[in-house]
């Protein structure tokens, strides 16, 4: 019995200790002044460096942001520099620009994709100069020799809407890109349809990739015209797939107002 | 008295013996004397115009693979006039008048009828010698020599000419310490190639030397008759036996020579070699043209001549004694067993049977006939004064396109005439440029020519060029168009000896795409440091921080050791303080800290001293 008590008394010290401990040394990142975060920053130990980071990201300050983008062009080990670039990319200020386009081409394949996603959510809305800049970056992308790459500059088209894209889409639809795929659902035109259709025939591509994306396109108000509609509806209908019957239900039920032809013609197949 | 008498005898005896006449051969025989050459100039023989065979028409004694069999073929008909098995031949063929002899290794020298192939007689050498090589001519006689080597050893070799009739009876026999090479039968004397310097000319009827030339210049390692006439020499310099004798021994011999490096100058078979007696793969690989007696000396007719390696012929124009490359061919077979040229034209064999001619001078296939005979290893071809029928003629490819093709070529049991080929390809005005650049990027190029190619481009690129350089590294890195730079290693090293200022904003643009190798930037960068243009001052030190701790490169550092030698050298203050940040900060790569701490350290070293 005494034994037992003794066990109890061994492990609730531990633990009063141990929490005492990490009591004592929780860092409580959001009262450091700015100093004290870069020299965490610059330590040794990368868990914290990468902690001071991310905080340095969430203030506000120009001079925080000048920080993280000076520190990105002194140069750091990958993972670091890749938390740095993900704070810098969360205050989305035209000001990392410059410094944002340099480490679209770093060597590193996530420096690459985080430096796209960063320019990606750069707020544009006073610039349009910059916005055309950011999105010809972006398509330049999609040749990148790296398929993450030119699956986040897919992402990022699809996102952004940039329907110039629609023909450098194509070609790496044609290489096999399932990103290329979603992504013309939200630029592609009437070449794009027919491809799609014609592409149903074809074993080797995932027939559900290609019916989610003419779905993503029939919902869309700026696709068409109505006889298009019409025929990727036929085509839909005569599907014998679920995930054709989905995408003519949805259709029907949430499709743009304007094309109602079309979707009385969904909803006519659904009904035989 | 008597004794009186006996002392008498003795002297006249003596007397005799220190007169008598030293024997062929003799070491002590003295060369070069006007009467001798007076005596041999008397007994020049007439051109050989026809063939040596007693029927007077053209024919060529082909060799069977296993079994070995003599096959007499006519070219002027295609057909085959007789066969005979000849299976322990270990000679060439020797077809002189009435007969074709070779050596068998059981029956000795053996002569068939040239008309029937039939067995007609065999002599056997003395024992304990060994069969070199031959000679015939129209008489039918033969000129055979032999040798053996007394313990072993060559020092000690002892060879034997001997002269036979066509009966295979011994008209003589003559032997002699030292070495001799298979003779040379005439009309009207026999010459021996002697202790590589000599030749010695032997009488038809009697063992009596009549004369012998001792050459200074080179050896003689071949002797031949032509229509033009007799000469001999070596690789490095052919005489005409004319001119030696008008003009005495020390005449300048003919020559070539060629900027293509790995061309063999070997105008006949080497006389002492015993691997010659034979058919063999040396036979494919030799000089040939028609020798020419002018008044300039000896020369070549048309100033052609061939070079044979296997089924591949190079043509080269001579002037002056320089060879120039004109023409290259392939002749469409697995391998050709024989070529020996007649005239201004070239005779070949193949392997399967087939008879060919090509032109000397311009490398057109004149005439060819079908397969005649399979399996060939060898062939005696005499067809002295035969003209090949009128047939469709082939012109060869462009040479550079020849070249080309014979690197190319995917067959792998002729590597020496692909290098050959390559080596060409190098030297030959035209070769230029676009020609090399295409070899490094043409994915159809074996990897040999490839390497050779790269290594003229390096060693000699040509500022013309630039252009075409620039054109290959400017494409772009694209998935979408399947495209990207061409040779950036290459090219740089190429854009680095030129240091051409227009290859920088090119070379930056490698710098810094992420789809270079490693190998590839250490080239770039080199490149760039060697041109040493201020414009890559910035990219080097924006580089330098972008990676100073980037893991990549601590399995290979040395783009980044030599970035910062960039810097170093060609930065001002502004560059030194960041090379001096690289080496304090505990980020940077170790091995790149260290070696700009040594820089930097060297520096102060030096600054200090001064």
């Amino acid at each position: 019995m005494r034994f037992k008590y003794l066990v109890l008394f061994v492990f609730l010290s531990i633990f009063v200790t141990s929490f005492s401990a990490a009591a004592q040394t929780k860092i409580r990142w959001n009262a450091l002044v700015e100093e004290d975060l870069v020299r965490f920053l610059l330590s040794n130990n990368m868990e914290e460096a990468q902690m001071a980071a991310k905080e340095l990201g969430k203030r506000k300050t120009q001079s925080s942001l000048d920080e993280l983008l000076g520190q990105l062009l002194l140069g750091h080990p990958p993972r670091l520099a890749i938390s740095i670039l993900e704070s810098a990319g969360s205050r989305k200020s035209p000001s990392a620009f410059k410094t944002f386009v340099y480490f679209t081409s770093h060597r590193n394949v996530n420096m690459r994709i985080t430096a796209l996603k960063a320019l990606a959510d750069i707020d544009t809305r006073k610039d349009q100069k910059m916005l055309a800049e950011i999105d010809s970056m972006i398509i330049r992308a999609l040749r990148d020799m790296n398929s993450g790459v030119r699956d986040t500059a897919a992402f990022l088209i699809g996102k952004r809407r940039i329907r110039t894209a629609e023909g450098d889409l194509l070609k790496l639809f044609n290489s096999g890109s399932k990103a290329a795929i979603d992504a013309l659902g939200y630029v592609g035109g009437i070449i794009t349809a027919r491809t799609f259709l014609i592409a149903l025939d074809n074993k080797k591509i995932s027939k559900e990739i290609l019916i989610s994306s003419l779905l993503t396109m029939l919902k869309r108000a700026d696709f068409g015209p109505e006889p298009v509609r019409i025929q990727i509806v036929k085509v839909l209908g005569a599907l014998n797939l679920p995930g054709a019957q989905d995408a003519l239900i949805k259709y029907h039920g949430t499709g743009p107002e304007k094309f109602g032809r079309s979707r009385r013609l969904a909803f006519k197949i659904l009904s035989r | 008295m008597k004794k009186y008498l006996l002392y008498v005898i003795t002297i006249i005896s003596l007397v005799s013996a220190a007169c008598k006449p030293l024997p062929p051969f003799h070491q002590d025989r003295e060369a070069n004397k006007s009467e001798q050459f007076s005596a041999i100039k008397n007994r020049l023989p007439d051109s050989v115009k026809t063939p040596l065979n007693s029927t007077g028409k053209p024919i060529i004694i082909m060799q069977t693979k296993m079994p070995r069999a003599a096959v007499c073929v006519s070219p002027e008909t295609g057909k085959v006039l007789w066969k005979t098995a000849t299976p322990s031949a270990v000679s060439r063929y020797t077809i002189s008048g009435t007969i074709v002899a070779y050596y068998d290794s059981k029956k000795g020298i053996t002569a068939l009828d040239i008309q029937t192939g039939n067995e007609l007689w065999t002599s056997k050498l003395k024992p304990g010698r060994e069969f070199l090589g031959m000679s015939g001519d129209q008489s039918g006689k033969l000129a055979v020599v032999s040798y053996s080597k007394q313990g072993g050893s060559a020092l000690n070799q002892i060879s034997e000419l001997t002269l036979l009739s066509s009966g295979g009876k011994v008209i003589y026999s003559v032997d002699t310490q030292g070495r001799m090479g298979w003779p040379l039968l005439s009309s009207r004397f026999i010459a021996v190639p002697y202790r590589s310097q000599y030749l010695v000319f032997m009488d038809l009827s009697k063992p009596i030397e009549i004369g012998r030339i001792h050459v200074k210049k080179g050896e003689v390692r071949f002797v031949k008759q032509t229509e033009n006439g007799i000469f001999f020499g070596d690789k490095s310099g052919t005489y005409s036996l004319a001119e030696v004798l008008k003009k005495g021994s020390d005449i300048k011999t003919l020559t070539v020579s060629s900027e293509i490096k790995n061309l063999e100058y070997k105008f006949a078979a080497d006389h002492y070699s015993s691997i010659m007696k034979d058919y063999s793969a040396y036979d494919l690989r030799m000089m040939h043209g028609n020798f020419i007696s002018t008044e300039k000396g000896t020369d070549f007719s048309g100033n052609s001549i061939v070079f044979n390696l296997f089924r591949y012929f190079f043509g080269f124009s001579v002037n002056n004694g320089k060879g120039v490359l004109k023409w290259a061919v392939r002749v469409e077979a697995e391998n050709l067993a024989a070529v020996e040229s007649f005239g201004d034209r070239l005779f070949y064999i193949t392997a399967s049977g087939a008879i060919g001619a090509l032109n000397i001078s311009s490398g057109e296939i004149i005439w060819k006939t079908e397969d005649i005979v399979e399996n060939i290893r060898g062939a005696t071809l005499d067809l002295n004064g035969f003209t090949p029928p009128a047939s469709s003629t082939t012109a060869p490819m462009s040479l550079l396109d020849s070249l080309t093709a014979v690197a190319n070529d995917v067959d792998t049991r002729f590597p020496l005439a692909k290098r050959f080929a390559i080596d060409a390809l190098a030297v030959v005005g035209g070769a230029g440029v676009a020609r090399l650049l295409s070899m490094i990027t043409d994915p159809r190029s074996s990897s040999e020519l490839k390497e050779k190619a790269e290594k003229d481009l390096i060693e000699r690129p040509d500022p013309k060029g630039l252009p075409l350089y620039l054109n290959l590294i400017s494409t772009s890195f694209d998935f979408i168009n399947k495209t990207r730079p061409k040779a950036i290693i290459v090219m740089s090293k190429v854009l680095a000896k030129l240091k051409s200022p227009e290859a920088v904003p090119l070379l930056l643009k490698l710098l810094v795409s992420p789809d270079i190798n490693i190998k590839e930037l250490n080239a770039v960068v080199e490149a760039l440091i060697e041109i040493g243009d201020q414009r890559a001052v910035r990219p080097f030190r924006e580089f330098l921080l972008a990676y100073r701790a980037d893991p990549e490169f601590a399995r290979d550092i040395h783009p980044l050791q030599k970035m910062a030698e960039g810097l170093f050298k060609m930065g001002k203050s502004a560059e030194r303080q960041v090379l001096t940040f690289l080496s304090e900060d505990p980020r940077t790569l170790p091995r790149l800290q260290e070696y700009i701490l040594r820089m930097l350290k060297k520096t102060r070293v030096s600054t200090a001293k001064k």
